[in-house]
C-alpha cells in the first residue's frame, strides 16, 4: 500500500467525496459507540450493542480509518477546505428552510384551529428571526 | 409576558407533533454541528479544513445567538411536548455502513467508468484501495 498514484482530475474529485463522506461516517460511529452521555434533545441513542461488540466495531472503525487515510494520501486525494462563513450559512440556510416548510404547513393546516397554528407560527418565527441572524 | 406565553404547555395532534419534532431535531443539530465549529476558531484534519473567517467580535456575536437558538428551541419543544426519538446504536451503525458500502462501490475503477477509462496500474491501485475499505466493512456487518 505504499505506491504513489495519480488519478484523473474528475475521478480524483470523486473519490476525493468519497472518503470525507466515509470520515463524517466515521466521526458518527465512534461518536454513537464511545459516547457515554447517548443523549441529545432531538434524539437518545439506545445502547443495544454488547460490550463485547461494541469493542470489535469500535477496532473495526479505526481500522477504516487507517485505511481511508492511507488511501486519501496514497491517491493524493483532495482536501475539502472550507471557510467557517461558508459553513455557518450552509448550516443556517438549511435550518431556515426547514423552519420556513415547517411555518407552511402549520399555517394551511386544516386539521388546527387558527388559535392553535398561532401559537406554533409564534414558535417557529422566533426560530426564524435567530436563524436569520445567523446567515 | 411574551416568555410566559412561550413556556405554556399545549397539546397537539400526533402528526403536527411529528413535524415540530423533525423540525427541532435540524435545528439542535445545526446548533451542535456550528457551536464546536466556531469555538474551535477552525478546524484542521488531514481530509478537510475549516478556515476561520470571522472577527472575534462577529464570532461572539454567532455563539451568542446560537446559545439564543437552543434556548427558543427548547422552549418550543417543551411548550409542545414534543416527543425525543430514540434510536438503537446497532441501528445508526448498520445505516452508516450500508451508505458507505454504496458509495465505496460506486468508486471502484469499474463504478467510475463514467467518467473515463483509467490506466490499468491506476485502475488496479484505487480498487486495492476500496476493496481493503470494503473488506473492512464487512468485518463489522
Amino acid at each position: 500500500m505504499n505506491q504513489s498514484s495519480d488519478l484523473p482530475i474528475a475521478q480524483n474529485r470523486s473519490l476525493s467525496a468519497a472518503a470525507w463522506i466515509v470520515q463524517e461516517a466515521l466521526d458518527e460511529m465512534r461518536l454513537v459507540l464511545a459516547d457515554p452521555q447517548k443523549l441529545r434533545m432531538g434524539r437518545q441513542i439506545r445502547e443495544d450493542v454488547d460490550d463485547a461488540t461494541r469493542l470489535q466495531m469500535l477496532e473495526a472503525v479505526e481500522k477504516l480509518r487507517i485505511a481511508n487515510d492511507d488511501m486519501f494520501r496514497i491517491l493524493h486525494l483532495k482536501p475539502d477546505i472550507l471557510s467557517q462563513a461558508q459553513v455557518v450559512k450552509s448550516r443556517a440556510s438549511h435550518a431556515w428552510t426547514v423552519l420556513e416548510n415547517c411555518r407552511s404547513s402549520v399555517l394551511y393546516s386544516s386539521a388546527l384551529s387558527p388559535a392553535l397554528a398561532q401559537r406554533i407560527v409564534e414558535h417557529i418565527d422566533r426560530l426564524l428571526l435567530i436563524v436569520n441572524e445567523l446567515r | 409576558m411574551l416568555d410566559a406565553r412561550m413556556k405554556t404547555i399545549i397539546r397537539l395532534p400526533s402528526n403536527h407533533q411529528r413535524i415540530l419534532s423533525v423540525t427541532a431535531k435540524t435545528v439542535e443539530e445545526t446548533a451542535d454541528e456550528l457551536e464546536p465549529l466556531l469555538r474551535a476558531r477552525g478546524i484542521e484534519r488531514l481530509m478537510s479544513a475549516v478556515k476561520t473567517s470571522f472577527s472575534e467580535k462577529k464570532r461572539e456575536r454567532l455563539l451568542s445567538k446560537i446559545a439564543d437558538l437552543r434556548k427558543a428551541n427548547e422552549e418550543l419543544v417543551h411548550a409542545f411536548q414534543l416527543p425525543r426519538s430514540v434510536v438503537g446504536e446497532e441501528q445508526i451503525v448498520s445505516a452508516a455502513l450500508v451508505n458507505l458500502w454504496t458509495i465505496l462501490i460506486d468508486s471502484t475503477a469499474k463504478g467510475m467508468k463514467g467518467y473515463g477509462q483509467l490506466e490499468p496500474g491506476v485502475a488496479v491501485d484505487l480498487d486495492m484501495h476500496v476493496h481493503r475499505l470494503l473488506a473492512i466493512i464487512d468485518e463489522i456487518t
